[in-house]
């Protein structure tokens, strides 16, 4: 069923699985979206409502790419090669940002360092498994 | 589709899955609408928990169809589904009992579901008889067949717990109440366990089924991580949970990634 042959580069995919879904489900049920954001931002006062909505769209995309990485799982490595270079992407810019905002702190920053630390373990692992497929391009392991 | 020619078959399970999915969408992640579907129903946090409970069993009834009409038809499947829908159905109708009846539109459409089951499981021909493996579980490999065996003593146990302390799902968890909505929801949950143990002891003597193994894989990682969610949410607290539903979960999560992992290959 599952195509991709190194081990270890799907037990990375699969814990990355948990995870997305794990961080999808957090933003996507209010009362977890509304604790989390309180959490992150160091405010306990009211959330604003649009806020949560705005959250619950971007657990929808953690979904989505729990499912990609589901798809990518189940064909020829070759044939995920773009989805992982597109997640290696994503979390390279997702890591720098939340660095930033962790930098920054205060009312308009984060002011709780696990974004900023589970974007960058995301980026390096989601790394690891682009390169140890030998997808990277202009490379040859 | 479904690696047949047959077009009912086709329509059939497309259908069903499409029930599924708006049910798995509808329960789960906009729950609110549906409990302003049904009167009688409370919009209290045990009725919430448990709807949205239902709604991620449906995608996992969801993944089932999604995995046949890659890898094709698989008898598994309806020995498990068919139990479910039944007993759902009487469940559905006990509730209408104890109510009332307010909304008929869930009973239709899992009775209309059950049809189309019914139909593509007649269609593909599937013999009444369960032929025996060579070996339980119809795996010589010594890790899975442990892992199996360890899910048919944790439907079991789940299974014995019920009867022992039918409320116990509520009155283990401090966010919840004993309601007779609630323990309503725990007798359909009961119901799945049934439905499940068909299937893990039809498995234990025809041979295992990447479908349903699929099927518990996609179940357990949702759960897992809600398991997961919980926890990152209760900062250390752990009196505000239920920890031996967790504990069931993330077992039955490790037991189910082993027999997963380890014959993947021949699905």
């Amino acid at each position: 069923m599952i195509k991709i042959e190194d081990k270890l580069s799907v037990a990375i995919l699969s814990i990355f699985i948990v995870i997305t879904l794990f961080y999808g489900f957090v933003h996507i049920f209010d009362s977890y979206a509304i604790s989390f954001i309180q959490r992150v931002s160091g405010d306990t006062g009211p959330v604003d409502p649009g806020t949560v909505h705005m959250m619950g769209n971007v657990g929808w995309n953690f979904m989505f790419i729990s499912m990609g990485l589901v798809m990518t799982l189940l064909v020829q490595k070759e044939h995920g090669s773009v989805f992982l270079r597109f997640l290696v992407i994503v979390n390279f810019i997702t890591a720098i940002r939340m660095t930033a905002f962790y930098m920054e702190g205060g009312e308009n920053g984060i002011a709780d360092p696990g974004p900023m630390v589970m974007s960058i373990i995301a980026w390096l692992a989601v790394l690891f498994v682009y390169r140890r497929l030998g997808l990277n391009i202009g490379t040859t392991l | 589709m479904f690696k047949t020619d047959d077009k009912v078959i086709q329509i059939c399970l497309f259908l069903s899955g499409l029930i599924f999915m708006l049910y798995a969408g509808m329960m789960a992640f906009n729950t609110g609408y549906f409990l302003d579907r049904y009167p009688t129903f409370d919009s209290d946090s045990t009725n919430s928990y448990f709807i949205v409970w239902f709604g991620l069993n449906n995608i996992m009834f969801l993944s089932g169809i999604y995995y046949m009409g890659y890898k094709g038809l698989d008898h598994g499947f309806f020995i498990f589904l068919i139990p479910a829908t039944v007993l759902n159905i009487v469940w559905i109708i006990m509730s209408h009992m104890a109510t009332g009846g307010d909304n008929y539109t869930g009973l239709f459409l899992v009775s209309l579901n059950l049809a189309f089951i019914l139909v593509a499981r007649v269609r593909a021909g599937y013999s009444i008889t369960w032929t025996k493996a060579d070996t339980a579980w119809g795996t010589s490999d010594g890790p899975s067949k442990m892992a199996l065996y360890g899910m048919l003593v944790l439907q079991l146990f789940i299974m014995i717990g019920y009867f022992v302390q039918p409320n116990g799902l509520m009155e283990s968890n401090p966010n919840l109440e004993v309601t007779q909505a609630g323990s309503h929801f725990a007798l359909g949950l009961f119901f799945l366990n049934i439905a499940i143990v068909i299937a893990l002891i039809y498995q234990m003597r025809v041979g295992y089924s990447g479908t349903l193994i699929t099927m518990g894989m996609v179940w357990y990682t949702i759960f897992f991580s809600l398991v997961i969610m919980n926890i990152s949410d209760a900062q250390g607290d752990m009196s505000q949970g239920d920890p031996m539903l967790a504990s069931v979960i993330t077992i039955g999560f490790i037991l189910n990634s082993v027999a997963f992992f380890r014959l993947q290959k021949s699905f």
